[in-house]
């Protein structure tokens, strides 16, 4: 049974991301197509929250940390715990889920520049957190992060190249993207835009607001949650300055370069994003000067978004 | 039998009241037309019935007394059997015609995340259901809208946009219809369709209170009329009665002409 959302070229998308670190020129380039994947996931948990809740979450960071010290905490020398991937990773998408709702909770009432404001605070917060709890008892390791993180490992295989990584990443997004491509076309997904639409109206035609904002914090953050373990498990460290503000701002670049809501679109922001500054690498110190440029000239030029198709001008007046 | 019930019902904002003390009374199966000049409280009304404004004071009693609307939750009064149309559209505009109505199927539908996200067969089925009745909902306007399903809702023509309020609000599967000026800025054509609909919708067994300046429309479809000026109810009763009713002149045109 076919997919709403997911038409026959996704399929061909998808087989050619299979194949792709074939073409690779070097692994470094198999590290960047691993680092896209990472984003996409990362970019979708954000969409759910923006583009199909339209809550503006200006702290995403602070779920992508959570999960990535949760990880930490759970599979590496630090607190002895050695627990294996398969139950690593569970257990932190549930946490950081849970930590959606925390964060969610107290910005229900708020809406637009009032719950950006405050989703930047819980952004920052966090961060400040994982910078200061390393003193009275060292549970962040402070400034100097954590080091020594176990790889993911399955059924005694060891992951230890970029093209494993790329591989365990590709196939992580391809079930956020199915996940995301089922929650749109029901019940919740209906309900989430409806709030993004007009919430008072969502209210009126019977929807729970408290419980669907809650829903869509969660579901985004457990993508989060994802891409923090793998975030530890690749670079087998993490550091607070992983989770900085900017970090939020590159991933919602991300989601809005792509298109708001729509899912490819989004993956292909995530693409955009993450390879755009390493073609300019030769233009060494006006590296970010001309990434800068181009996203003016994209949201110039296609201010919907990369992908998101234009909806019909046509009208029945 | 009381479909709806109101008692002392009396809303304040700060200094200014906005329904006073109002007493009315729906019965199942009837057509009740609401009318009053602006600002005498109509829309209100709708919002306190519907739990979006909290009541100063009284009661508001749904389903022949039995339940008691002061409180609840929109969503809850909603899964109980109301739904309303608005006065200033408040259409999904980004959402398709068939998913703004889908969206008033919320508060009948079950699937959890778990079951959605695994695509459990009856998640996929409840989904094929309620796509089914949505189109069903469509149908119910002709070919007005289900030709439209999958547009955007923002493309449709203005008459069709309060046909899809009209088909999502019945979508919750409400026992009672709450239409705020169903009939505002339709051409003499679409409003005698929407005469036809309403009453179309009343023998599906859809009480019905509606808000309307349109006295043609009030006249063609209302069993009974209830006034409302400055918040409290000046008439009551067939249309004739609450036309000829003094004080409702006098709200309308004035002490002078209500002399006269």
């Amino acid at each position: 049974m076919a997919q709403p959302g997911f038409p026959r070229w996704a399929a061909v998308l998808g087989l050619v991301a299979l194949v792709a670190p074939l073409a690779a020129p070097n692994d470094y380039w198999i590290g960047v197509m691993a680092r896209i994947c990472l984003y996409a996931t990362l970019a979708l948990g954000l969409n759910i929250v923006v583009g199909f809740a339209g809550l503006l979450d200006l702290g995403y960071v602070a779920f992508f940390g959570i999960g990535s010290y949760l990880y930490t905490f759970l599979a590496s020398a630090h607190f002895g715990l050695h627990l294996p991937f398969l139950v690593t990773l569970p257990i932190v998408i549930l946490l950081t889920a849970g930590s959606g709702i925390l964060i969610g909770a107290p910005t229900l009432r708020l809406a637009g520049d009032y719950l950006a404001i405050v989703t930047l605070g819980f952004g920052e917060i966090t961060y400040l957190l994982l910078i200061n709890l390393d003193r009275p008892v060292n549970i962040t390791g402070g400034p100097s992060g954590i080091v020594g993180i176990d790889p993911p490992a399955v059924a005694g295989f060891a992951l230890s190249t970029n093209t494993h990584y790329y591989y365990l990443f590709l196939a992580a997004l391809g079930l956020t993207l199915l996940a995301s491509a089922r929650l749109r076309h029901s019940r919740i997904g209906w309900a989430w835009q409806a709030i993004r639409e007009d919430e008072l109206a969502a209210r009126a035609m019977g929807i729970n607001t408290t419980v669907a904002k809650l829903q869509a914090f969660a579901i985004g953050a457990s993508f989060a949650g994802i891409g923090g373990s793998f975030l530890a498990s690749w670079q087998r460290s993490v550091f607070p300055e992983n989770f900085l503000f900017t970090e939020s701002i590159n991933i919602l670049a991300m989601v809005i370069v792509g298109g708001m809501g729509n899912l490819l679109g989004v993956v292909a922001g995530a693409a955009l994003l993450v390879s755009l500054p390493e073609v300019f690498r030769d233009l060494q110190r006006y590296r970010l000067l001309a990434f800068g440029l181009m996203l003016m000239v994209l949201m110039v030029f296609r201010p919907q978004g990369l992908l998101s198709f234009e909806r019909k001008e046509s009208s029945d007046d | 039998m009381a479909l709806l019930e109101t008692e002392g019902l009396t809303k304040d904002f700060g200094g200014l009241r906005a329904v006073q003390d109002l007493a009315l009374r729906v019965d199942e199966g009837e057509i009740v037309g609401l009318i009053g000049p602006n600002g005498s409280g109509k829309t209100t009304l709708f919002n306190l019935i519907t739990g979006l404004h909290p009541a100063t004071a009284g009661r508001i009693r749904f389903d022949d007394g039995r339940r008691e609307l002061v409180g609840l939750a929109p969503h809850r009064i909603t899964a109980l059997g109301i739904a309303r149309t608005f006065q200033n559209q408040r259409l999904f505009n980004h959402m398709t015609v068939l998913e703004n109505v889908l969206v008033g199927l919320h508060c009948r539908t079950r699937s959890g995340i778990a079951s959605i996200l695994l695509g459990t067969r009856r998640s996929l089925e409840e989904r094929r259901r309620a796509e089914a009745r949505a189109g069903g909902l469509l149908s119910l306007f002709g070919d007005r809208l289900l030709p439209r399903a999958s547009r955007p809702a923002w493309t449709l023509s203005y008459a069709n946009r309060r046909r899809l309020e009209i088909a999502r609000a019945l979508a919750a599967e409400p026992r009672l219809l709450l239409l705020d000026e169903p009939a505002a800025g339709m051409n003499p054509t679409e409003t005698r369709e929407l005469m036809r609909d309403i009453k179309r919708i009343r023998e599906r067994g859809v009480t019905i209170l509606v808000i309307e300046h349109d006295m043609g429309v009030v006249r063609g479809i209302c069993d009974r009329v209830a006034a409302l000026d400055h918040g409290t109810k000046i008439a009551e009763g067939s249309f004739e009665e609450v036309r000829r009713s003094p004080a409702v002149l006098e709200a309308y045109l004035g002490r002078q002409a209500g002399r006269a």
